[in-house]
């Protein structure tokens, strides 16, 4: 981390060692975490040794303080502070401004106190005015809008950063408030399944227990106190389930932060809170489960129950029941239409055409280090050799690896004409090639022309002449009437109109970024000052053995970086993790959900097929076959998950409609996922009854009709 | 219609083995109206589930129409009593949910038969046993005579050739037990060969033929005058 002295004073940090006083206010200080500290010097003291760091210029720092390790839950997270300076924010290129200074280049986390009652919507509606007044005029002159339409400053009060913030600034992976209130909805609709369950299955069985209902009554028990015993009885085992769960999350904490790569704790013993949310989970749950079966019970008549030979209540046919069924199954079927539609969406993603070979390339990710787009010239040279390698570039963006820019062109130096925002690619030779992206009119870039290389005419000379390549996107954005069309127009830089592109050839779109964006109107030129990535097509299947004479090389380059490489396939599918991520959760849950339900249409299944024993017996001593018995028996459980699936249908629709339309290009959605869902929980619910059904549709009549 | 040769019954528990009916030999005619009597225990039901082919004998042979069905496999069994064979039960045993017709027109269900003449002929039997301006009602709202006359006409409507009737009157009042009973016998003037189990002699003296069944055995017949 790189820190204003500052943070020191703002934030309270356990010095373990040394002195937090003045520590950030020498270039050469460093403060050290307890982990690192033992990582380098054991349990030897760190303060007074020296560390060695190569970003920024290599260099050797002074060990100042040793602070505690910042707890997992805070977003703040650093092993290692330096003090601010500029040489770690060189300029990208000769002449430009360094990274402090570069009002293109925002990467900072900036921290105000506020003094005790300040208003801060009201400070922040004071910031336009403030950008305005402090933005040099020279970034006015060149985006030729108010700064204040340019940047905008966003307020996030310290307790939201972790779920409210923007995708990128805080240090450690944010939440994200959206996936939380989903999963939330979806575990809410999980626990809806188990109380409907229960209450299904204890006023089902109800019948059981009227016996004991009426001799309670009997010998003097009042409604009031049979409620207390019933409600008493369900919140029991709220209670147990509640401590069944915490040992689950505890136990199952650590697997769900590998699968969220999140770091997860949970402090019970301080958190009066979350002790507190626990046990009114645990009431709310027990009543909405306890409620109505207690109820029930206790309202059973003792003379009907005594006089009745199975001490069971004919009455309510199970109007309800059935209708909770219906809800649950039709959860069931949504969250796995829902998992189905995600996956056919990722899916897509993944094999989509993207406009390049994303396949067998390999890219070496750059260290940090100031020199290395040189001395990746060397690397590069050796690269070009190696028998496996097919095609050897560099890039200043790959694709799935960042590095993107904008600029603004126009399509003559008129004032009227307007500027048109193009994403900027620096690339060598070769690049088109190496990612095999096809050029649909005009040339690839060439040695043979001297003119695709970008002149730069010297430090204080602004003019910049080079040939350029743009995408099919960035040649209607330009409004030319076709590819061939735009070849030998030249446009010009609006930031600097003396500089002058001519272009010389048409390639295809490409998908540079994740499907959720519209693919960028690019702006290809060979600009050799900032090629940061260089990246190789290798022979199928030769990848590791190129990847260990990488190795080599490197170490003999860049003997105190370590290599970096990533998989261009590997790149992109990262930018669906977090996608693949709910598809998994959500599988999980959609199956938790199929689970529960199904244990409760068993125990469903097997109380009505009870019931309807002496019909059956009846149909059978009537003639009826078994395959009829087995209809008659199913349909009854077909029914209700039928008009789960109407009912569930429209809800995922919309909900995954929403969904998809964040994704730029999407699959179409069809009826098949859904028809997939519907058909399985049938199968599912056919297989939960079907031993029962089998078993009663076999059954002899006689025992049905002989005891009444 | 009918003859039980040397047919017996056990059942076998874990340890016990109990003789339902013992070496019984019992010959029923086309058109005859046959009581059976006898203690609690005795065998009757386990011999009328036999005869009405819910149960299989452990020995001996049962021919019914000249077919030895003893040892048929359920399926076959049930296609034979759903083609011959009418039941009347001492609780009635209608189905709650269903209304006096559907409950009727169950014993129709499983024969093909189109759906306008199940219709038609359940109208009919209805009209005989009197009980059609109650079509529409649920078992539970009828008079226990009334739901035993339901049960009568669902015996009937597949023109069975024989009903069984397991004390048919045992929950019924003299009144409509009698009511009952001249059903049955009018059911028997018109060609139904009926098998009656009963605890009632006065019942019984309806039948023309009375077998009294004493621990698994026929023990007696007396044969009767038409009353």
């Amino acid at each position: 981390m790189i820190a204003d002295p500052a943070l020191l004073t703002m934030f309270d940090f356990q010095v373990l060692e040394g002195s937090l006083d003045n520590a950030l206010s020498r270039p050469t200080n460093v403060i050290l975490s307890r982990s690192l500290a033992q990582k380098y010097f054991g349990n030897t003291p760190a303060v007074g040794q020296t560390v060695f760091l190569t970003q920024g210029g290599d260099e050797t720092f002074n060990v100042v303080a040793v602070v505690e390790d910042i707890p997992a839950t805070s977003h703040l997270d650093f092993d290692l502070a330096v003090p601010m300076a500029p040489r770690y924010f060189v300029p990208t290129a000769p002449g430009r401004a360094n990274g402090l200074e570069n009002w293109g280049s925002l990467s900072f986390l900036t921290y105000i106190e506020f003094k005790q009652g300040v208003n801060v919507a009201a400070f922040a509606q004071q910031m336009p005015a403030f950008l305005d007044r402090h933005v040099p005029d020279t970034i006015r002159e060149i985006v030729k809008i108010a700064p204040s339409e340019l940047f905008r400053m966003q307020f996030i009060p310290l307790p939201d950063i972790h779920l409210e913030s923007p995708a990128s600034g805080t240090t450690r992976p944010s939440g994200d408030i959206e996936s939380i209130y989903a999963f939330l909805g979806i575990a809410i609709l999980i626990m809806a399944i188990a109380i409907i369950n229960f209450i299904n299955l204890s006023t089902a069985y109800a019948s059981r227990r009227g016996k004991e209902v009426a001799v309670r009554k009997v010998v003097g028990a009042k409604k009031s106190d049979l409620m207390v015993q019933f409600l008493g009885e369900a919140g029991l085992m709220v209670v147990l389930a509640l401590l069944l769960g915490l040992v689950l999350v505890e136990v199952t904490l650590p697997w769900y932060g590998t699968l969220t790569a999140k770091i997860l704790q949970i402090d019970f013993a301080n958190d009066p809170l979350l002790l507190m949310g626990l046990a009114g989970l645990a009431v709310v749950v027990g009543l909405g489960a306890g409620l109505y079966p207690a109820f029930v019970l206790s309202h059973f008549k003792p003379v009907v129950m005594l006089k009745s030979s199975s001490g069971s209540v004919e009455g309510n046919k199970g109007g309800l029941r059935w209708f909770l069924v219906v809800v649950q199954f039709a959860i069931s079927i949504g969250l796995i239409a829902a998992t189905a539609i995600l996956y056919a969406q990722t899916r897509y993603a993944q094999t989509k055409e993207l406009g390049f070979d994303k396949e067998n390339v390999l890219v070496v990710m750059p260290n940090g280090d100031a020199r290395f787009s040189q001395t990746s010239e060397q690397l590069m040279e050796r690269l070009k050799r190696y028998p496996d390698v097919i095609d050897v570039t560099k890039s200043s963006a790959v694709p799935g690896g960042g590095g993107q820019a904008n600029t603004t062109v126009r399509l003559s130096d008129a004032e009227t004409s307007e500027p048109i925002p193009l994403r900027t690619v620096n690339v060598d030779f070769n690049f088109f090639e190496t990612l095999k992206m096809p050029i649909v009119a005009g040339r690839s870039f060439s040695e043979e022309y001297s003119g695709d290389i970008t002149v730069d005419f010297g430090e204080n000379d602004r003019r910049e002449q080079s040939n350029a390549i743009i995408n099919v996107r960035a040649v209607r954005m330009l409004g030319f009437a076709s590819a061939e069309d735009a070849i030998g127009k030249t446009i010009l830089h609006s930031r600097n109109p003396v500089s002058a592109l001519t272009i010389v050839g048409v390639v295809a779109d490409a998908h540079f970024q994740s499907l959720r964006t519209e693919i960028d109107p690019d702006l290809y030129r060979i600009d050799r000052r900032n090629l940061i990535f260089p990246s190789l097509r290798v022979k199928a299947g030769r990848d590791t053995q190129v990847l260990a004479a990488i190795k080599n090389d490197w170490k003999e380059l860049f003997p105190n970086a370590p290599l970096q490489t990533l998989y261009m396939d590997e790149g992109l599918d990262q930018l669906y993790a977090q996608d693949k991520l709910r598809g998994m959760m959500l599988g999980t849950f959609a199956s938790l959900a199929v689970l529960v339900s199904c244990l409760g249409l068993l125990g469903l299944s097997s109380f009505t097929i009870e019931q309807r024993t002496k019909e059956i017996g009846l149909r059978k001593v009537m003639g009826a076959s078994m395959p009829n018995i087995m209809r008659l028996l199913l349909w009854q459980f077909t029914k209700p998950v039928l008009i789960a699936n109407v009912i569930a249908w429209p809800i995922v629709w919309y909900f995954m409609g929403e969904w998809l339309s964040g994704f730029a290009y999407r699959i179409d959605m069809d009826l098949l996922p859904f028809a997939l869902a519907g058909v399985f929980a049938l199968v599912i619910a056919w297989f939960t009854v079907g031993l029962h059904v089998l078993k009663t549709a076999k059954s002899s009549p006689i025992n049905a009709l002989r005891y009444e | 219609m009918l003859k039980l040769h040397n047919l017996s019954k056990y059942y076998r528990t874990d340890e016990v083995e109990t003789v339902a009916l013992d070496n019984v030999n019992i010959e029923i005619e086309s058109g005859e109206f046959v009581a059976i009597m006898g203690p609690s225990g005795c065998g009757k039901s386990t011999l009328l589930n036999i005869v009405g082919m819910l149960d299989s004998p452990s020995e001996g042979d049962y021919i019914f129409m000249g077919e030895n069905v003893a040892g048929y496999p359920e399926s076959k069994l049930s296609n034979i009593r759903k083609q011959n064979i009418g039941f009347i039960f001492q609780s009635f045993n209608l189905i709650d949910e269903l209304t006096v017709e559907e409950n009727i027109e169950l014993a129709l269900l499983y024969h093909n038969i189109p759906a306008s003449e199940r219709r038609e002929r359940v109208a009919k039997v209805m009209d005989k046993v009197g009980i059609a301006h109650r079509a529409k009602h649920m078992p539970s709202q009828l008079s226990g005579g009334q739901q035993q006359r339901v049960a009568v006409a669902r015996a009937v409507v597949g023109d069975q050739a024989m009903i069984l009737a397991d004390e048919p009157t045992g929950n019924l009042d003299s009144a409509h037990g009698q009511e009952v009973m001249e059903m049955l016998q009018s059911l028997n003037a018109e060609g139904t060969t009926i098998v009656m189990v009963t605890h009632s002699p006065a019942h019984a003296d309806y039948a023309r033929r009375t077998i009294n069944l004493f621990d698994g055995h026929v023990v007696t017949e007396d044969l009767r005058a038409a009353v």
